[in-house]
């Protein structure tokens, strides 16, 4: 109902100030885009709203809900909507041809198989019976679909274990752990969310574990709150990579090979802004010798959005997004931008290959878990 | 076990380019498999792993695509762009763990008598082999 989802998410509280719309990245490109329209014309017209496809435009990117002086909770506005309009039928246009939303729906069938652990290599330690497992996440299907790019997601998920072997953690790799469903939920699919949920909860109590690393800030963000949200209680501690290094990288346990450049840093949205993780990445940064580390203009709080989210709805205002983040990261001087989501990579890496992308704005865009484990030496 | 795949009737989807001579009044095998899907493009260069994944959400046990054999293509480069979209299919759906012998792809013939009925023949017989496929599960929990 239309009227609850406005009375859970405050919307009525909205002032009609335009604050929202004055920092939101579609709307920045997109004139037809406004978060404070959307609300107003939803509460003023609410049998409307869900025909309306400017809802699959919004990048659930937080900036909106961060400068409201209403508290209205915007993502979480467009997110219930877009789940009333999926009962109805509709859904935002998918990128790459539906191929990613089919690989999640695939994951819901209870009975896979999946061989998804060819890139541990014989150096790389696992155990089959640690407390703690490595959710690594889609990188295998991201790495293999976006070879065209030369992603490269995997080198995400073998420089984690790098990290965390050097922690003494040998950690579980499951062979059938799911994607988490983040995507299907924001994309308003919550019954097939729940299923690859239900799935990945199976796993971790089969294999036992207690403590559930990752390296993706959207797997974080979803175990923290969207899996009790709608599972009940979660009964793993979730940790992201970047919370276990700072006091090792401060105490000398961690030793770390000078490496010379100018390098920014982009705050993923659900790192960020979702979970209020901002200091830890440049702590991490900023330990390695030789780094010149510099901000961009909007960071933190502030970071502008990588352009695309849930793998829909990737338009022309993507690409510009794109174009004006990158050239904002490259303003700064740096030779290097340092993601710390694999999407946010992947996007800039895309932005990057298109035909017309200028030349002089090129950059290097790496993960923080790959920046870092080339900093510790050794392959 | 045996018992079971007798009755297993396979759905199966052919991709198949209008100009590789794959047209309906060729294949007579299809007579014998009700569940057969023939899906005409223009090209193989339409066919992408988001179709063939797409096919196997859809509870698919076997995809099999026809193109025109190399350099013989109306659109050039199209069958090449097949190849490489069935390369990638291949490593998402080993990924996945669905069996390979699910997935092929034939651009080495134009249309020789029968030589099409025996192809199709072959897959679907190899598809009755392996069983249902793993992901029919999604679509009959609905
Ligand atoms: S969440 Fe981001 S993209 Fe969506 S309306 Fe708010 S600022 Fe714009
Ligand atoms: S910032 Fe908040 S109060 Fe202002 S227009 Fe947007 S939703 Fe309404
Ligand atoms: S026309 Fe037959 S493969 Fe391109």
């Amino acid at each position: 109902m239309i009227k609850d989802i406005i009375k859970k998410t405050k919307a009525y509280y909205c002032l009609d100030c335009g604050k929202c719309t004055a920092v939101c990245p579609v709307a920045l490109f997109d004139g037809d885009f406004s978060p404070r329209r959307i609300v107003g014309e939803t509460i003023t017209r609410e049998d409307k709203v869900l025909d309306d496809c400017r809802i699959w435009n919004c990048l659930t990117c937080k900036m909106c809900h961060e400068r409201c002086p209403s508290d209205v909770n915007f993502i979480e506005f467009i997110r219930l909507l877009r789940v009333d309009a999926r009962g109805e039928g509709k859904e935002g246009i998918c990128s790459h041809g539906g191929a990613i939303q089919s690989l999640m729906k695939i994951m819901t069938a209870p009975n896979l198989n999946q061989k998804r652990l060819d890139w541990i290599r014989p150096d790389l330690k696992t155990s089959k019976d640690s407390e703690y497992l490595y959710f690594v996440g889609c990188l295998p299907y991201f790495d293999l679909f976006f070879s065209n790019i030369k992603a490269n997601s995997l080198d995400i998920a073998r420089s984690t274990l790098k990290i965390l072997n050097l922690l003494r953690i040998e950690p579980q790799v499951l062979p059938n752990e799911r994607c988490c469903g983040h995507d299907l939920l924001w994309s308003g699919d919550v019954e097939n969310f729940k299923k690859l949920a239900q799935h990945n909860i199976a796993e971790f109590k089969k294999a036992g574990v207690k403590k559930i690393v990752l390296s993706c800030p959207e797997g974080y963000a979803c175990f923290k709150s969207e899996y009790p949200n709608y599972l009940g209680k979660f009964d793993f501690e979730v940790v992201h990579i970047s919370e276990l290094l700072p006091d090792k990288l401060s105490s000398g346990e961690i030793k770390l090979k000078p490496v010379k450049g100018k390098v920014t840093y982009q705050d993923p949205c659900r790192l960020g802004r979702f979970s209020n993780i901002y200091d830890n990445p440049r702590e991490i940064i900023n330990s390695i010798p030789g780094i010149e580390f510099v901000e961009m203009k909007r960071s933190g709080k502030n970071a502008m959005c990588c352009g695309t989210s849930s793998w829909m709805n990737c338009t022309q205002y993507s690409k510009q997004i794109q174009l004006e983040r990158l050239k904002e990261a490259k303003s700064t001087g740096a030779e290097t931008l340092i993601t710390f989501c694999p999407k946010c990579q992947i996007h800039f890496l895309c932005a990057q290959s298109e035909i017309n992308y200028p030349e002089e704005l090129k950059l290097k865009v790496i993960d923080l878990t790959t920046f870092l484990a080339n900093a510790l030496g050794g392959e | 076990m045996s018992e079971e795949k007798k009755d297993f009737k396979p759905k199966v989807v052919a991709f198949a380019c209008h100009w590789c001579g794959v047209g309906k009044n060729e294949i007579n095998a299809v007579e014998d498999f009700p569940d057969f899907k023939l899906i005409k493009l223009m090209c193989s260069g339409r066919i992408n792993s988001a179709l063939i994944l797409k096919a196997f959400e859809k509870g698919a046990d076997g995809i099999i695509a026809f193109g025109c054999p190399e350099g013989k293509c109306h659109y050039n480069f199209g069958n090449r762009n097949a190849a490489e979209e069935y390369k990638i299919a291949q490593s998402l759906i080993h990924l996945l763990g669905i069996e390979p012998k699910r997935l092929r792809l034939e651009l080495d013939f134009f249309s020789e008598d029968g030589k099409l009925d025996s192809v199709i023949k072959e897959f679907v017989g190899g598809i009755r082999k392996i069983g249902p496929s793993p992901l029919r599960l999604i679509n009959e929990n609905k």
